[in-house]
């Protein structure tokens, strides 16, 4: 007697690399993009809403930055991380809403009144540990400059590009955004960041401010 | 000033181990779901497209071909090549095909033939592609 087995798509593909799947789907596979989705969408959603995007506009924009990359599959080369590659598109999108919107006004930004209130004494460590809490202090510009770099992989220039400003104004974005999260972020007596590996993680082309 | 410099480094390394870790979502698999239906839904649009298209032109490729005649043209053409095959074919079809209610000739038969067989190969390709 033979048994079939029934595994689903998501098991029969979970072992494959990321190159592979987006090979089987640029050749039409849409169980294999299927599982790009499933193990980048958390990602590409959550990046967007850390640049600022309300939950509705992340999901609608996220999903977009899918069907494109779908559509654009084969451009993908895997020279770099296809995760990268997909987060660059929804960064693009995002800023290309943003701009249609007319939200995007990065040399007009001031830091919010709450911002500018914060108090980083305040809550416990673990509290200020939480990245997502600590960037609703920031300025939207703060926050997408320091989201586009440190979330999506772009080096400083890149992200002056993405925004259409002058790199100096990304740099100085970035410097006070950082100042703001190491506020919220670092428990009382200086920051201790646990190490596995003791290798320092590289940000790309960036460079500190 | 190197302990500044070390903190910076330390902050960097944390806000991008920080940024890699995706927030975890109740609705990933609704997510998925959606985006899925999308890419079908616009797989199905772009078939309904591309086969009222091939319709079409299909359509207007016949009539045109019809309206000038060409395949009698081709058989004065080919008038004398030996054996004439296009107009055994045809003879053949009318001598063995007893269709009077059609309003064209075997021309006509043999164009709808020859589409309903691209139309088949492009059911077949996407068949393949699909399962």
């Amino acid at each position: 007697m033979t048994t079939i087995s029934a595994r689903s798509p998501h098991q029969r593909l979970e072992g494959r690399h990321d190159t592979d799947l987006a090979v089987l789907a640029a050749a039409g596979g849409r169980e294999a993009f299927g599982e790009l989705i499933r193990r980048h969408g958390s990602a590409v959603r959550g990046l967007l809403r850390r640049m600022g995007a309300a939950p509705d506009l992340a999901d609608d924009v996220a999903q977009d930055a899918f069907l494109l990359a779908f559509e654009q599959i084969a451009d993908f080369r895997g020279e770099g991380a296809f995760a990268g590659w997909l987060k660059r598109i929804a960064i693009r999108l995002y800023i290309r809403r943003w701009k249609r919107d007319r939200r995007l006004d990065l040399m007009a930004q001031t830091p919010e009144p709450e911002a500018a209130d914060a108090n980083p004494g305040d809550g416990a460590a673990a509290g200020r540990m939480d990245l997502d809490a600590a960037l609703c202090h920031l300025s939207p510009a703060e926050r997408a400059c320091v989201s586009l770099c440190y979330g999506g992989g772009l080096s400083h220039a890149e992200a002056a590009e993405a925004l259409n400003v002058p790199l100096g104004t990304v740099k100085s974005h970035i410097k006070r955004g950082l100042e703001r999260l190491k506020d919220r972020m670092a428990p009382q007596g200086g920051l201790s960041v646990p190490t596995s590996s003791g290798q320092m993680p590289t940000l790309g082309r960036q460079t500190h401010v | 000033m190197s302990e500044c410099t070390q903190e910076v480094r330390d902050f960097d390394a944390l806000l991008v181990r920080l940024f890699d870790e995706p927030p975890a979502f109740a609705d990933s698999e609704a997510f998925v779901a959606s985006v899925i239906q999308r890419l079908d839904r616009r797989w199905q649009v772009r078939s309904l497209v591309i086969g009222v298209t091939g319709l079409l032109g299909g359509f207007v490729a016949v009539s045109q071909i019809m309206a000038n005649n060409l395949v009698g043209k081709v058989e004065v053409l080919s008038v004398g090549a030996k054996p004439h095959l296009l107009s055994q074919l045809i003879q053949s079809v009318e001598t063995h095909l007893v269709l009077p209610s059609l309003p064209f000739g075997g021309e006509g038969l043999w164009m709808s033939a020859g589409l309903a067989g691209l139309a088949l190969v492009f059911a077949l390709t996407r068949a393949i592609e699909e399962y």
